[in-house]
């Protein structure tokens, strides 16, 4: 993941815009505000911030990583502790961790999930099933990788991958919500 | 004020639910809260394995099996290694028997743990689960240091098991045994005597016998009605009869039996895993087996107890090392088939207590 | 099919030791056989073998629903206990073959009983009415390998969506993507 780093320099104009992107606000918008300073910028840290330690995951448990899901909420490795709560409506989810196979027969759903989740939004491939179709690659009804269907932001490796391996992935998550609200566009 | 105009709904359960059992979908007809009509969808986990393994050689497609019900991984293992084993006759070394007992029951331990604590949290009880799972982290942790993985083991192979027990892995397992004993105790305590529990399942889709037989149910869903048919006993395969356990049968047929035949089976797989640690002998844990395992052309069907029923493997093959076709008769899929009529003339809370009894897993489902 | 051990060079020609399980099944199938042939008269069995201890029956596919019900009603047999089916795809013979294997309690064996059918327009009669288990696995059979059962309450497609195009489990099926 590496972060573009967009010092404001006004001479290079091929470079990054050198004013911070708002989000919901047009060009020259974002220009004012960037013009009004340090407070509104830090609004948008405080926001990141905040989205970030309570990210309120959709139930998309698909498959065998779906257990991994349950495990990592469960006892041992809880993940409440990081401001993660299962919901199960769509309306009321930030992200969704998709994880599991996704079939021909399911993409439509997941396409109708995801469309039905208010913004901002993230998405994570739990497991290879849902990076690249997995061990299933070569099979006949299934989609080989959940970004063919929808945007991800974070790529989970693993068949399944272990509770550890998916802290981390949401750590990551949680870090690129935090640099993103700076201004900087993460890959 | 007239009278007030009531319609059936079609409402769609949909394949993405709280319910954790996986991308199930049920169409229900709903007059007010009453069903009157329930037809279950599956196929959105169709991943076309029996395809893929026309592909592949038989050891290829051990991993397979492990992610058809992959909450029982070791006896999808189990399953297609007696399978290709009986119809090439080949001898297991004792070590590697007594080793895929002792984890394939454990195993059934831990389903059955997962069982009790996604019912419970169906029916909206929460810490059950914690606590289940809880356990199920110790089990899971043996089983890590057994071969390596947490859910999907790729454990056994055509004659005998990939790696033996690091040191201090029997000692653990059999430290296990008493703790799961008491902790089994602490849940009986927690759950068995709730009466909102009670109230919830009891009497709650019940059927007979006669119908379980003539669909084809096997494992718990045939046994609670009463019927003493298991695999292990009935039909024996690798070395369970030298096991002295009980098969546990219900009386009812109802949901609650279910339940508690699944708490009941613990204490037989603690029982069976206890003696089998007992008895394992010292020896190799791998059989002679040719490097390219060929099985004689002909067609063989084996099935094993497994987890949630009956799992049978049916293997045409040509004499090659691929199979020609290998089908898997899939407990769940089969078990499903009773959700129609077990729903019709239930309220909706209770469709998801039948739904959740009838243990199914998706990825047997679908295959 | 006897298991021949070879006798050893120099010996008497001594007769090869059948295997006990062979004669078993082997009796088995006999027993059944003449129930069937009794009832039904010698051609509605194709073939009658053992695969690997398993007695098997190819029925003719035009009696292939009475022969089943006969296993199922006759009290001495009493097949009721569907426990698998499975269909297979033997494009370089030419046909499609359904496997049905059925359990009795009251014999304590299990048979196996199975029906080919050609390639082009395949079907063959449902045994969904006889054994309510056999319902969805009929209908993956159909999904996957384009068999029409006659009589099925319920023919669609289970696994895979109803727009699909093709029988995937079929050898001739082309991955589309």
């Amino acid at each position: 993941m590496e972060v573009n780093n967009n010092e404001p320099t006004i001479n290079n104009a091929s470079a990054q815009p050198a004013y911070i992107e708002f989000e919901g606000f047009t060009k020259e918008e974002s220009q004012e505000l960037t013009k009004a300073g340090v407070l509104i910028g830090t609004l948008e840290q405080i926001k990141g911030w905040a989205r970030s330690n309570s990210l309120w995951p959709l139930t998309f448990a698909t498959a065998c990583c779906g257990i991994e899901m349950m495990g990592t909420g469960a006892a041992h490795y809880d993940l409440d502790r990081f401001g993660i709560i299962f919901r199960a409506s769509p309306r009321q989810a930030d992200c969704v961790i998709i994880a599991g196979t996704i079939t021909k027969k399911m993409a439509p759903i997941l396409k109708r999930l995801y469309e039905q989740m208010p913004e901002p939004k993230w998405v994570v491939a739990m497991g290879s099933c849902a990076t690249a179709g997995g061990p299933y690659v070569r099979s006949y009804s299934v989609v080989k990788g959940a970004d063919q269907v929808i945007p991800v932001d974070v790529y989970i490796p693993g068949c399944p991958p272990s509770p550890p391996a998916l802290i981390y992935g949401l750590n990551k998550l949680q870090e690129k919500i935090r640099l993103e609200a700076k201004g900087k566009k993460v890959r | 004020m007239g009278e007030i105009r009531t319609e059936e709904l079609l409402m769609n359960i949909g394949p993405q639910h709280p319910s954790t059992h996986g991308v199930l979908r049920v169409i229900v007809k709903v007059d007010g809260e009453i069903i009157r009509e329930a037809e279950p969808v599956v196929g959105y986990l169709h991943r076309g394995t029996e395809k893929l393994a026309e592909d592949l050689q038989y050891t290829q497609i051990i991993p397979y099996t492990d992610r058809l019900d992959y909450l029982a991984s070791m006896a999808n293992n189990h399953a297609l290694v007696t399978a290709v084993e009986k119809a090439m006759d080949l001898e297991i070394p004792e070590r590697a028997e007594h080793l895929r007992v002792i984890v394939v029951e454990l195993q059934r331990l831990v389903s059955h743990l997962v069982f009790l604590g996604t019912y419970l949290l169906d029916l909206g009880a929460m810490s059950p689960f914690l606590y289940a799972f809880a356990n199920r982290e110790r089990v899971v942790d043996l089983f890590n240091r057994l071969c390596g993985a947490r859910l999907t083991y790729n454990y056994m192979r055509v004659g005998g098991v990939k790696w033996d027990t690091p040191d201090g892995w029997l000692e653990d397992a059999r430290a296990f045994v008493p703790h799961m004993r008491s902790e089994l105790k602490m849940l009986h305590d927690l759950v068995s005597g709730n009466e909102i529990f009670l109230n919830r399942v009891k009497g709650i889709g019940k059927y007979d016998t006669a119908t379980a037989l003539g669909l084809g149910l096997s494992g718990i869903n045939l046994r609670c009605t009463g019927l003493e048919w298991d695999l292990r006993k009935n039909k024996p395969y690798s070395i369970y009869d030298r096991f002295d356990f009980n098969v546990i049968t219900g009386k009812n047929g109802d949901c609650y039996d279910r339940y508690i035949c699944h708490m009941d089976e613990i204490v037989e797989s603690l029982k069976i895993v206890e003696q089998a640690l007992e008895a394992i002998p010292e020896g190799p844990v791998m059989g002679k087996v040719p490097k390219i395992l060929r099985v004689p052309a002909g067609e063989y069907y084996h099935a094993i107890e497994g987890v949630r029923g009956e799992l049978g493997v049916y293997i045409v093959s040509e004499g090659k090392d691929k199979p020609y076709r290998l089908k898997f008769r899939r407990p769940s899929f089969i078990n499903l088939q009773v959700l129609p009529q077990l729903l019709v003339g239930q309220s909706m809370s209770n469709l998801i207590a039948i739904l959740g009894a009838v243990d199914i897993v998706l990825g047997e489902v679908d295959a | 099919m006897s298991e021949e051990t070879k006798a050893p060079q120099g010996t008497e020609e001594a007769p090869a030791p059948i295997d006990p399980r062979v004669e078993k099944a082997t009796a088995f199938l006999e027993t059944v056989k003449g129930k069937i042939t009794a009832r039904f008269g010698e051609g509605v069995i194709e073939e009658a073998l053992l695969a690997k201890f398993q007695p098997t029956f190819v029925l003719k596919k035009e009696h292939y629903l009475e022969v089943v019900t006969f296993l199922k009603d006759e009290p001495s047999l009493a097949f009721i206990y569907p426990e698998a089916m499975a269909g297979t795809d033997y494009m370089d013979k030419g046909y499609l073959e359904v496997y049905a294997y059925i359990h009795s309690f009251v014999m304590d064996a299990d048979i196996a009983v199975k029906v080919r059918t050609e390639r082009e327009n395949a079907s063959v009669p449902s045994l969904a009415s006889l054994f309510p288990g056999y319902n969805w696995e009929e209908r993956e059979i159909f999904d996957l390998l384009g068999i029409n059962f006659e009589g099925h309450p319920d023919m669609r497609r289970i696994m895979n969506t109803d727009e699909w195009n093709g029988h995937p489990l079929r050898k001739d099926y082309v991955v589309q993507d």
